[in-house]
């Protein structure tokens, strides 16, 4: 698989195509910020691209512009943003239009080969990735909400597998259940939440994140970063 | 006392106001001569013809007696006796008629001019001049041609009044006439524009001078416009006499003006007495600029007061004072002490150069209290610098602190995050399982130690505040707490320093109702009011939170009032607590 990075260290940067290329990954573009990277992917198109949410020239969000243009100009190519730290703000702001192909992964995580490898290979397929810490976050904070408490912890599992962008099968992967129990939990879950039910896998991360989101403030006020 | 800088007025020298009464006098008695046999005609017409010259000559004499209108006064003074000219034909002397058909109308260009410059000694602006020089031009010019080219008896004189008819052409005579007719009438018109324009360019002390003059001016013109077009009727020698008296004591306007005008300026002089009583009650500086500006009529007066302890002017809010300009539009007076020290400085607009004892009147007038006022603009003066000081010290903080959490985020963070992306690389390639064992060991001691500079890299400035603003940040907070927190911030970013104390302030309140008061819910509101970032912080918790000396509170308190804000905790026994705080942004 071809991959490109973007990231204005030139120490990550040299890190992670070692790490990457020791994976068995290619390496056909290191760019230094959003409009290197945009450029060197005009004149050859990788699988993949790996880049960092700060950057310059402000050292704000300039990734998700980034991000933002060039899953509108190449679909299928599979990107992952990379953040020093979990912000749930950010996973939003990401997947506020769509998040098809798209991940969002913690810096540290990327040495876990492990993680890494199949995140790639989720977003290139079309998947969809969710640092688990995020998830794990909001969960932290719905031990206050009732409906939440209506959830078996099979159920929960199943959820914060969701969240986390997995698809049926991997959800069963992970659980060791069948994929026939994976769907009726997640049946559940969605009626359980009153969560509209959505078939496709993509859709449901953004449904199951906005939810929990939601529900994390105590009062009905809106979020005003909703899809 | 006080004393004053800028030259001082010499007294008015005597012997050129007799030499003005002398002319007076002359003047008027040619008025009587040149009215008796006019009483045989119209009775009414000789009265107000003659009292027109005498108030036109009285009006001389009183300018005559400033100094600074002496050309205005002149300017009437030749008023008067062109006017006198105008109507002293009917003594049938000699060239006495052609003297009234030619010189009479030019009466109204001194008249025209002093009206338009008063109380200025030259006409400001190109377009009046012009105005001034065509419309006597114009006049004389076509009354000589008039005269060259008709007989007498055409004009209602004696036909054997001396005429220097050249050739006698009627029909171009009565084109003349026309002329003139139109002439006059486009002058009145004009006349009225400039007039207008005059007013509307007047400002302050000279508008409250100015408007009677102007009125009154307005009004003439009207009245001279009627007569001039009265003579386009025909069968006006019926109406000849009665109009000329009503244009006549029309004129008598003008004098009147001038006197109320004249007495104005005396008044003004007098607005000087209230002021005195006004400001010998206990005042602040803002109620002296207030009063001197009143008095003054003018509304962008400055007083800056000398403190001779920082060396330099400063305002009454206590700021700095800049020098005006040698070429500034405006008027600088400044006042000494009684031993010649600097006290105060006063800017006013530059009309007031034509009155300075005005000025130096009422600013002796404020001399107690601009004595007081410089004491409190030397409080607030100290105050000031305190309240800047704070704030760079607390923007300095800021700042330092910002640089810091990104040194560390740009250098030791990436170092760490490359170390262990070698790291995991080198594992893939290690051969046993002894290798892989001090890896994974060496990887977990590198993941706790990013942890820890994460979390003193947060503490010290979370990057998600510089990043994203004060509701992301915030929220990310408040995500991380064991209870429900409504955030309602909006997501605009505001200057960096208030960010961050709003910042610091939510996150104190918040941890508090979190560790110390068994909340369960709170609520964070930030709005934006003016130029002040207003924060809100409730929670249901026990309450009976206090401000206490080395716990968090104080410090934001602290920090909040450095930067001209304040913080409140409003916190009764079993109620909740709840946190105010308002920080105003540069």
């Amino acid at each position: 698989m071809r991959v490109g990075i973007a990231d204005d260290s030139t120490l990550f940067r040299r890190g992670l195509n070692a790490l990457l290329t020791a994976m068995g990954f290619t390496v056909t573009i290191e760019a230094t910020d959003g409009v290197d990277l945009v450029r060197q992917v005009e004149r050859e198109l990788p699988d993949a691209v790996i880049l960092d949410i700060r950057m310059s020239p402000t050292f704000s969000e300039e990734g998700l512009d980034t991000a933002d243009e060039l899953r509108l100009r190449y679909p299928s190519l599979g990107i992952l943003v990379l953040s020093t730290y979990a912000e749930t703000h950010y996973a939003v702001k990401l997947f506020r239009r769509g998040n098809r192909g798209i991940g969002y992964l913690l810096k540290d995580r990327v040495d876990d080969v492990h993680t890494l490898g199949e995140a790639l290979r989720r977003v290139v397929a079309g998947g969809c990735v969710v640092d688990p810490d995020i998830v794990t976050d909001l969960f932290a904070q719905q031990t206050m909400i009732t409906s939440f408490d209506r959830l078996s912890p099979r159920e929960r599992d199943v959820l914060r597998l969701m969240a986390e962008g997995r698809s049926n099968i991997g959800i069963a992967q992970e659980t060791q259940l069948s994929p026939k129990t994976v769907e009726k939990h997640v049946a559940a879950v969605f009626t359980k939440l009153n969560l509209s039910t959505a078939a496709d896998d993509n859709r449901r991360v953004i449904a199951v994140l906005t939810w929990l989101r939601a529900i994390a403030k105590q009062s009905a006020v809106h979020d005003r970063d909703q899809t | 006392m006080w004393h004053f800088g800028g030259r001082r007025d010499p007294p008015r020298s005597r012997p050129v106001t007799w030499l003005w009464v002398a002319a007076s006098v002359a003047e008027v008695s040619a008025a009587v001569y040149g009215a008796v046999p006019l009483w045989t005609r119209s009775s009414v017409l000789a009265v107000t013809n003659g009292a027109v010259s005498v108030a036109f000559a009285a009006t001389a004499v009183l300018l005559g007696s400033d100094r600074d209108q002496r050309g205005n006064g002149r300017l009437f003074l030749g008023a008067s006796l062109l006017w006198t000219a105008g109507f002293i034909g009917p003594r049938g002397v000699g060239p006495l008629p052609l003297v009234q058909y030619v010189v009479g109308p030019t009466v109204f260009a001194p008249l025209a001019t002093v009206l338009l410059r008063y109380p200025e000694p030259r006409l400001q602006r190109r377009t009046e001049r012009i105005y001034v020089v065509l419309l006597a031009a114009s006049v004389v010019t076509l009354r000589v041609f008039s005269s060259l080219i008709s007989r007498p008896e055409w004009h209602a004189y004696r036909p054997s009044t001396w005429w220097p008819t050249i050739a006698a052409l009627p029909g171009l005579d009565a084109l003349a006439t026309v002329l003139f007719t139109a002439a006059a009438l486009l002058s009145a018109l004009f006349f009225v524009i400039l007039m207008i324009g005059r007013f509307r360019r007047s400002v302050g002390i000279d508008r409250r001078l100015v408007w009677p003059v102007v009125v009154s001016a307005i009004a003439v013109s009207l009245v001279v416009s009627s007569e001039v077009a009265s003579h386009l009727l025909p069968d006006q020698q019926r109406f000849l006499d009665p109009v000329l008296s009503v244009e006549a004591a029309a004129l008598l306007v003008v004098p009147t003006a001038f006197l109320i005008a004249a007495i104005r300026r005396r008044l003004s002089h007098a607005a000087v007495a209230g002021l005195v009583i006004r400001l010998s009650q206990p005042v602040t500086t803002d109620m002296v600029r207030t009063a001197l500006r009143e008095s003054l009529s003018d509304p962008d007066l400055e007083v800056a007061y000398w403190l001779p302890d920082l060396g330099a002017y400063f305002d009454t809010d206590g700021r700095w004072s800049k020098t005006p300009d040698r070429d500034s539009p405006r008027f600088t007076k400044y006042v000494t002490t009684s031993d010649g020290q600097p006290l105060a400085r006063v800017t006013v607009d530059r009309s007031f150069q034509r009155y300075p004892r005005l000025v130096e009147a009422v600013v002796s007038a404020a001399g107690l209290a601009l004595e007081n006022g410089r004491l409190q603009a030397a409080m607030r003066a100290q105050l000031e610098y305190v309240r800047q000081s704070r704030a760079r010290i607390a923007g300095a903080g800021d700042a330092e602190r910002r640089r810091l959490e990104r040194d560390l985020h740009d250098g030791v963070q990436q170092r760490l995050l490359a170390l262990k992306l070698d790291l995991a690389a080198t594992r893939i390639q290690a051969e046993s399982r002894r290798e892989r064992q001090l890896i994974d060991r060496t990887r977990t001691e590198l993941q706790e130690t990013l942890d820890e500079l994460r979390i003193l890299a947060r503490g010290i400035h979370p990057a998600i505040l510089t990043q994203s603003g004060l509701k992301a940040a915030v929220t990310s907070v408040a995500e991380r707490l064991p209870m429900a927190v409504d955030v309602d911030i909006p997501p605009d970013r505001w200057d960096a320093t208030a960010e961050a104390t709003a910042y610091f302030v939510a996150c104190e309140a918040l941890s508090n109702a979190a560790k110390h008061s068994s909340a369960r819910h709170a609520y964070v509101g930030a709005s934006w009011r003016g130029r002040i970032l207003d924060l809100e912080i409730v929670d249901d918790g026990d309450g009976g939170a206090t401000v206490d000396v080395g716990g968090g509170l104080l410090g934001l308190q602290d920090r909040v009032a450095a930067l001209g804000g304040h913080l409140t905790v409003i916190s009764p026994l079993g109620s909740g607590t709840r946190i105010i705080a308002s920080i105003p942004c540069e």
